[in-house]
């Protein structure tokens, strides 16, 4: 009977070693790139999601998980370096309004208006605020979107008036529960569909799904997997249902996806070494966080390179989430510390 | 009964220990690297090899080519990074008949007598006889002129190697056996017999030991510290170097990837071509394709300030990287068998 001793040790063995790899504890070495000199547009607050809205506009979220009542949407003018909190014309007078807002996605309508749609995480529930862009340091509230499937949310994008995919990060939203789920790495998230009165699930069985964007043609909906590291693509039909196209497993944890206008390449935000995130959502040490911005050249949606643009060890950049490219800029965003604005001197075609 | 259970429980917890530190070793659990582009880069040489390199001034590099475990006779070229990046193989008058001359050639380094503005050249070579150091004068032309061949009854499996004088150097003994099944048995059983050598131009004495597979070797531009890349330990290492030209160690980081050999450009920075996947490289039976990937450590007053990722690829472009450096805007690469590939590089930080 020594062989089954041997194989349940062996498969053990297995187990550990991937639990181990998973959370990155073979790591010791953290190294930096840089794509071109790189300076702070702000040192505080965070900036966990961002987009290019056009001619040097970028809109960012702040204030994630740093208490209620701070939450805001700053602006960032490539052109100028400068970073101002945008004011909200007509904003409710509602508690947990702009609390820790998250993930966000611009659109622009036929008639050449750009709406922004936030992810806040008010006590009560999930919700969603839309703005209408007035100009570079103000939006004008429009309304509130909720749905009683949205649990624990992440990011969005959106496709058409008050049409997106939304992913669930979790699904429990708090407690114990949601701490199993993380740990013992169960695929209870997934990305759900608002089809502009009500959610309804678009795809399932996902572990810890993140950021989300869609492809240049609007035919590919990309989603970072972030739990399981990996980038999904899916094909979305035109009733807007989701039919897994590939997957791609890179060795880090994908956070926020941007996607470059031009070129169709996808922006990624990363978070290189797990138990150190595990340290801050649970506050256990102060790990610095080291950061990370990937390109996936893309290809007919599909990825034909992945390459480095940006890499630190966390005391330049502290947990980065997501990385744009715009007017020969980087513009990454972090948690809740810097943004950090990079000239890119080089891009390989 | 106590004692046999604790006895089991260590040998268990000590076995799967050594068990995680191997798999790390050989870098099992990575699967490839990202590619990292500081600007457009191209092939100068589809194959062969320049296991080692060096910038001797006004833009040409000098390499070693045709490193193989076989022995056979290898080349030193030239590549011209100020004209195109034009290669050429140099001429080599005076050369011994003997056998075994510039057999798989490995680390080289240079020496430039300031008194006569004489360029020296020497080249570690792996003879079936014994390690041998080849010394060549090269010719303003870019002819070499064979001068002698320096051997030394302590020299093992020797690596690399940096001049500081006239016949003068420090050279890194990478492994005691030089019998192909001997030395992998040497690196698989992870026993420090590597070390560093000096040579005073007579003869060889050991200046340091204990080292894991010591690979690439270089010195400070002020002469004071010598850069060893302990491949074995993914660790670079300073050694402060004393009158008596003895080596003391002064710091010792740790990389995370299998550095080979060093190069100082003009501001005291150092150039390392590393293997980031051990397992890819280590075995040349196996044809896998190795990474290549080099990292710009930067000095601050002889020590470690910052390491930086320039150049990284997953074994398309160039794969095996053993050596790099920098010259005004470019870096050229060099791997143990295959490609070296000439970079612009349109960033580097302060």
């Amino acid at each position: 009977m020594w062989w089954i001793n041997t194989a349940l040790f062996v498969a053990g063995m297995a187990v550990f070693l991937d639990y181990r790899d998973w959370l990155g504890w073979n790591k010791h070495f953290f190294y930096k790139v840089a794509p071109g000199p790189c300076k702070y547009v702000s040192e505080d607050g965070g900036s966990e999601d961002l987009t290019h809205v056009g001619n040097g506009l970028v809109i960012m979220t702040s204030g994630l998980y740093q208490g209620k009542g701070v939450g805001k949407i700053k602006s960032l003018n490539l052109n100028t370096s400068e970073v101002t909190t945008m004011k909200i014309a007509g904003a409710p007078d509602r508690e947990g309004f702009m609390d820790d807002p998250h993930g966000l996605s611009a659109w622009t309508d036929d008639n050449g208006e750009t709406f922004v749609y936030v992810l806040t995480h008010p006590q009560s529930r999930d919700t969603i605020e839309v703005f209408k862009l007035r100009d570079n340091n103000t939006l004008k509230y429009k309304r509130t979107i909720t749905d009683p499937m949205f649990t624990d949310m992440n990011d969005l994008v959106v496709v058409g008036k008050d049409k997106f995919f939304i992913t669930m990060f979790r699904y429990y939203r708090g407690g114990y529960m949601q701490k199993f789920e993380m740990l013992a790495r169960r695929p209870w998230g997934g990305v759900l569909y608002y089809d502009g009165s009500k959610a309804r699930q678009a795809a399932s069985g996902l572990f810890l799904p993140n950021g989300i964007n869609v492809s240049k043609d609007k035919k590919t909906v990309f989603v970072s997997e972030l739990g399981a590291k990996t980038l999904i693509a899916y094909q979305r039909s035109p009733g807007n249902l989701l039919t897994k196209l590939w997957e791609k497993y890179s060795d880090t944890l994908v956070d926020n996806i941007e996607v470059d206008p031009d070129t169709g390449d996808l922006f990624i935000g990363c978070h290189p070494v797990l138990y150190r995130v595990f340290s801050f959502i649970f506050n256990v040490f102060d790990y610095p966080l080291p950061s990370q911005v990937l390109r996936y050249k893309m290809e007919d949606n599909f990825i034909s390179e992945i390459e480095e643009i940006y890499a630190d060890d966390g005391s330049e950049l502290y947990g980065s989430t997501v990385g744009t490219y715009a007017m020969g800029k980087l513009v990454i965003g972090t948690v809740m510390r810097q943004t950090l604005v990079c000239d890119v001197n080089y891009l390989s075609p | 009964m106590f004692s046999s259970f604790f006895v089991t429980v260590s040998l268990f917890a000590s076995g799967i220990y050594y068990v995680i530190q191997y798999r790390a070793w050989l870098d099992l659990d990575k699967e490839n690297v990202l590619n990292v582009v500081p600007g457009n880069c191209k092939a100068v040489l589809e194959d062969g090899g320049s296991e080692d390199l060096t910038h001797v001034g006004d833009g040409i590099i000098l390499m070693s080519t045709g490193f193989a475990f076989d022995g056979s006779k290898g080349q030193i070229k030239a590549v011209d990074l100020n004209n195109g990046d034009k290669v050429m193989t140099l001429n080599i008058s005076n050369a011994p008949t003997k056998a075994g001359f510039l057999a798989a050639p490995h680390g080289i380094t240079t020496w430039r007598d300031t008194d006569t503005d004489e360029l020296f050249l020497y080249v570690l070579c792996h003879p079936a006889s014994g390690d041998s150091v080849e010394v060549f004068k090269v010719e303003k032309s870019l002819t070499l002129t064979y001068i002698k061949s320096i051997t030394d009854s302590n020299f093992d499996f020797m690596n690399d190697l940096v001049a500081v004088g006239k016949d003068k150097f420090y050279i890194t003994r990478f492994s005691r056996y030089r019998d192909f099944y001997k030395y992998n048995m040497e690196i698989f059983s992870g026993r420090r017999y590597g070390g560093i050598l000096y040579y005073d131009g007579k003869r060889a004495r050991e200046v340091a030991s204990g080292y894991y597979l010591p690979n690439g070797i270089n010195i400070s531009p002020d002469k004071r510290v010598v850069y060893v890349a302990e491949w074995g330990t993914k660790t670079l290492k300073g050694f402060k170097r004393d009158r008596s030209n003895n080596l003391m160690e002064i710091w010792s980081k740790y990389t995370g990837t299998g550095i080979d050999n060093i190069e100082v450009d003009e501001d005291g920075d150092l150039w390392i071509g590393s293997h980031p996947i051990t397992y890819k490289v280590i075995d040349p039976t196996l044809s896998l394709l190795p990474p290549g990937q080099v990292i710009r450590v930067k000095m601050d007053n002889n020590a470690v300030s910052d390491i930086e990722i320039i150049y990284q690829d997953d074994g398309t472009n160039c794969a095996g990287s053993t050596a790099a450096t920098y010259v005004a805007g470019k870096m050229i690469v060099g791997t143990v068998r295959e490609q070296t590939v000439v970079c612009e590089v349109k960033y580097l930080s302060k």
